[in-house]
């Protein structure tokens, strides 16, 4: 009798699993947690901003922080894990929730970037409310300029003010008059000097500069912004390396070749570079539709299959000539392998590297079977319900980790947070200074408000 | 002794034949059934000619017209001729050298038209495109260099305004001369099209002769009206030529520079490489470059691409067009920059639609630099101009006479050559995607025409050089 119960009892389990593949009682408790964690991680991180800007680090007690480096309390930071990024995280929660409090958050991220504006149009790496007239240097380094503009503009679309309106205007204004004539564009403007002059690559620094001309063409609709997408199109086309070896170079001089930047960044050719150029080639398609853009791609996806290395990976700079994989430590010092560099180095910089190598294959191959506009049309089609419910059911663990992981404050701090101690980097020996301590890093904030915003995003879009 | 009586025959035939190699009354026979053939062959070539221009092929009816391509949808219309050799140009110096044997007005007046017509076409920037369609004369976005286009349109009208004085046609050939010193680059080189329209269509180009053909027209221009500033020209280009040479171990030359001046990619199957075939033109160029102007630092780069042409020939005797840059492998590259290990592994389209390979790529190289450079500029020009001596011809003539009976015998009675061609069926639709499959069928050639014009025209001259 009772076997015959419990026989009763499987398929009606099975069947209630079809109907709510997810327990609907227990998404719906980690739905409200994870909108009432967003609103408890956003209300501190609003608060500990200085002029609604905000820095890389912070320590529990909000003593010491950092930017790139110990920063003071007038200094916000432009770097990826900056402002910008803390914004955008704003305004998605925004658009998500329509919280209009997150969007004042947004907005007045968005003022301390207006703020340090350069006169000439775009932003440093950082901005110090007490000298912010300090120099007129602007830089593409670490998607500073382009991060905050991309940033700016989305504000724009959803918020109408003159000083935006004109913020906007300027830098889109300094992103032109930057560009070389022959579409590239350099790591600082105005010209400073040495290989900041240079066409540069490292850091995404001219995909992220097409990447917020293809932001400003989308929003405004100007010709000109379009005109230098393709010349920037256009100069990725011209920089490839010759065969055997038809990969790109980190940065280049103006004479359009390979170039030393820092002195442990040779003129090579640089799988990594190779494989973010191949993306931005196809956005560039994917934007134009001219299908000269895909033309390098298969040479260059050649050549990264053949220089992978014994260990799966990739060098960071492949020899121009031999291939070979090349390591210099600071000083122009050349070593033979990533053990014989000097700790700073080796444990600073990414001298081999995982490429994703299937991923930008698998893009292209898709993006040219499909054609532009059967490519656009695929991923823009809606997931099916029972996609989303998968999709929302595969990101439970990481949502409830989310939310148990943040204090009754709503910051997460990591706990014993290892880091070098910025000393400049001559005096940073071999194996130290190292600090160990607890921190609150944006760049975790960043992550977890995206989460918690694409579960909620999902979530709702099954409700309706 | 009848042994003896063999001998003594054969030493008098041996006598005869060298004073009187060939039976000099045949000769003038034939001589005359050249001239002949030549006015005929005009005649008829003149009654199919657009506004005095040509195309490339005709069907036996001239219903079908075609320029460059063999498709159904490749077909020219009623009212465009052809710039790009073999088109007018070519067709209008064969006759215009014609008229300076024979010294007939009329055929002078035929290449008059030919002039005429390109005249007609030429554009408002002083080159010409690829064809002139003279119903739509805005056709062709831009002048070109490739295919020895405007350069063989400029160079035949500067031969034609050697006979012919007229204003239209001064106007045009200075029209042409002030195009080409505009779009010569300050460096020397040349793009493939000018005005600039972008993309590799704007780097410096040997390919297909492009830089080259350029500075034989400045020679013909300096050589013609002798101005300073086209020798300046010559002189710049010649100095391109030594800049571009790409350094040892591979010191041959590049299809196509970009304006970075490194070897760049053009069309999506022709990679950045060194080119033996553009070696060797370029060594040609740069002996022309020293014959005209009598600098020897334009000889410098040719020894060394000598040897280089020679560590690089395969072991099938041939040369690969890309050697690649670095490893010096040769380099195959199909449609949209596909790499493939061999040339076996080409489309079939590629493989027979671009010369992957070429052959001879050292004739007459060696020997020729060899004796220009022990000779020196004057006494090999002197050499190289010497009047032959009637042995010299007669043997020269009696050479010539079975392919010169053979052209005469071709042609039908209206003048014509017809010949059986053989070309590729295209699929409809994409022109790339090509079966295999050749056709043949009759048609009239501009080249044909071009070649036996010129095959009668030498032995003509060499007949009354001798009287």
């Amino acid at each position: 009798m009772k076997r015959t119960i419990s026989l009763l009892f499987i398929p009606i389990f099975i069947f209630s699993l079809t109907i709510f593949p997810t327990n609907s009682f227990a998404a719906e408790k980690i739905l409200n947690d994870a909108i009432k964690s967003l609103e408890k991680g956003i209300k501190f991180f609003h608060s500990i901003s200085n002029n609604g800007g905000y820095l890389q680090n912070y320590s529990p007690d909000l003593k010491p922080k950092w930017g790139e480096g110990s920063s003071t309390d007038v200094e916000i930071t432009h770097h990826p894990t900056g402002t910008p990024v803390i914004g955008t995280a704003f305004l998605r929660a925004y658009k998500i929730t329509g919280e209009k409090y997150y969007l004042f958050c947004a907005e007045d991220a968005g003022d301390a970037l207006i703020w340090g504006q350069k006169k000439t149009g775009g932003w440093d790496r950082k901005f110090d409310f007490s000298t912010p007239y300090s120099h007129e240097y602007c830089t593409f380094d670490d998607n500073s300029t382009q991060g905050t503009l991309r940033f700016l503009m989305a504000l724009d679309m959803i918020i109408k003010k003159k000083s935006l309106i004109n913020a906007v205007e300027k830098g889109l204004r300094f992103m032109l008059e930057s560009q070389y004539e022959t579409g590239g564009w350099p790591q600082w403007y105005p010209l400073r000097g040495g290989y900041h002059d240079f066409y540069t690559f490292n850091d995404n620094a001219m995909n992220d500069c097409i990447n917020v001309m293809i932001d400003a063409h989308k929003n405004y609709d100007k010709q000109e912004y379009l005109r230098s997408i393709k010349k920037a199109g256009n100069f990725l086309i011209l920089s490839q390396i010759v065969p055997p070896q038809p990969g790109w170079a980190q940065q280049y001089n103006l004479y359009l070749q390979p170039a030393w930047a820092r002195s442990f960044e040779p003129p090579a050719v640089c799988p990594s570079a190779t494989v973010r150029n191949i993306k931005t080639l196809i956005d560039i398609y994917l934007y134009t539709g001219s299908g000269k853009y895909l033309e390098p791609i298969p040479d260059a996806i050649r050549w990264l299959k053949i220089s992978i290395l014994p260990n799966g990976k990739w060098a960071r700079f492949c020899e121009l000539g031999t291939n070979r994989p090349l390591y210099y430590d600071r000083g122009r010092i050349p070593v033979l392998s990533t053990e014989e560099l000097g700790e700073e180095r080796r444990t600073g910089y990414g001298y081999e590297q995982n490429i994703g190598l299937e991923n930008i294959v698998e893009y292209y191959n898709i993006v040219k079977k499909l054609g532009r506009d059967g490519y656009l049309k695929e991923k823009d089609k809606p997931l099916s319900r029972n996609k989303k419910i998968e999709k929302l059911k595969s990101m439970e663990t990481a949502v409830i980790d989310i939310i148990s992981s943040q204090d009754e404050m709503g910051r997460w701090i990591v706990r014993n947070d290892r880091f070098k101690s910025r000393v400049s980097s001559s005096t940073w020996k071999r194996d130290g200074p190292w600090i160990v301590a607890d921190r609150i890093r944006s760049g975790d904030f960043v992550k977890n408000v995206n989460l918690l915003c694409d579960y909620i995003e999902l979530a709702k879009s099954i409700n309706h | 002794m009848k042994k003896m009586m063999s001998i003594v025959i054969s030493t008098v035939f041996l006598f005869y034949s060298v004073i009187f190699p060939v039976n000099l009354f045949a000769a003038d026979g034939l001589a005359n059934d050249a001239i002949k053939a030549v006015k005929k062959g005009i005649e008829f070539f003149h009654l199919i000619s657009t506004n005095g221009g040509y195309l490339y092929n005709y069907s036996v009816d001239l219903k079908e017209r075609w320029g460059e391509g063999y498709g159904v949808n490749d077909q020219a219309s009623s009212s465009q001729i052809w710039v790009q050799p073999p088109g007018t140009p070519t067709v209008g110096s064969a006759m215009l050298r014609v008229f300076k044997i024979t010294g007939d007005k009329s055929i002078l007046s035929c290449a008059e038209d030919a002039g005429d017509a390109l005249i007609g076409g030429q554009k408002k920037e002083g080159g010409w495109y690829y064809s002139i369609d003279f119903k739509d004369k805005s056709r062709g976005r831009s002048c070109t260099f490739d295919d020895n286009t405007t350069q063989a349109a400029l160079r035949f009208l500067i031969a034609l305004d050697k006979e012919v004085n007229k204003k239209s046609l001064d106007d045009a050939v200075e029209r042409g001369l002030r195009f080409m010193m505009e779009s010569q680059y300050e460096t020397g080189g040349w793009p493939q099209w000018y005005p600039l329209i972008g993309s590799y269509h704007d780097f410096y180009t040997y390919n297909d002769n492009s830089i080259n053909d350029c500075i034989k027209v400045m020679i013909d221009a300096h050589s013609a009206y002798g101005k300073v500033e086209y020798l300046r020209s010559i002189e710049k280009a010649g100095g391109f030529i030594i800049l571009s040479q790409v350094a040892p171990p591979q010191p041959g030359w590049a299809q196509q520079y970009n304006l970075y001046l490194q070897p760049a990619w053009a069309r999506a199957f022709e990679p950045p490489a060194v080119c033996p075939s553009v070696t060797r033109r370029n060594i040609f160029t740069l002996i022309d470059i020293y014959l005209h102007t009598g600098v020897r630092k334009y000889l410098e780069p040719i020894q060394d691409a000598v040897r280089w042409l020679k560590e690089s020939k395969l072991a099938s005797g041939r040369w690969a067009r890309f050697c690649e840059l670095g490893t010096n492998r040769p380099l195959f590259y199909d449609y949209g920059r596909i790499w493939k290990a061999t040339y076996e592994e080409l489309s079939p389209e590629r493989r027979s639609g671009y010369g992957y390979f070429s052959g001879g790529i050292l004739d007459g190289v060696v020997e020729t630099y060899n004796e220009v450079k022990e000779l020196g500029r004057e006494k090999y020009l002197e050499k190289k101009n010497r009047p032959l001596s009637r042995s010299e011809i007669l043997e020269k003539l009696r050479s010539m006479e079975s392919s010169v009976s053979e052209i005469i015998s071709a042609q039908d009675e209206k003048g014509r050559w017809i010949s059986k061609d053989k070309y590729r069926t295209y699929l409809p639709g994409d022109w790339r995607k090509w079966d295999g499959q050749y056709k043949v069928a009759e048609r009239i050639n501009s080249h044909v025409f071009i070649r036996n014009v010129n095959v009668l025209c030498d032995y003509i001259e060499l007949t009354n050089s001798l009287n």
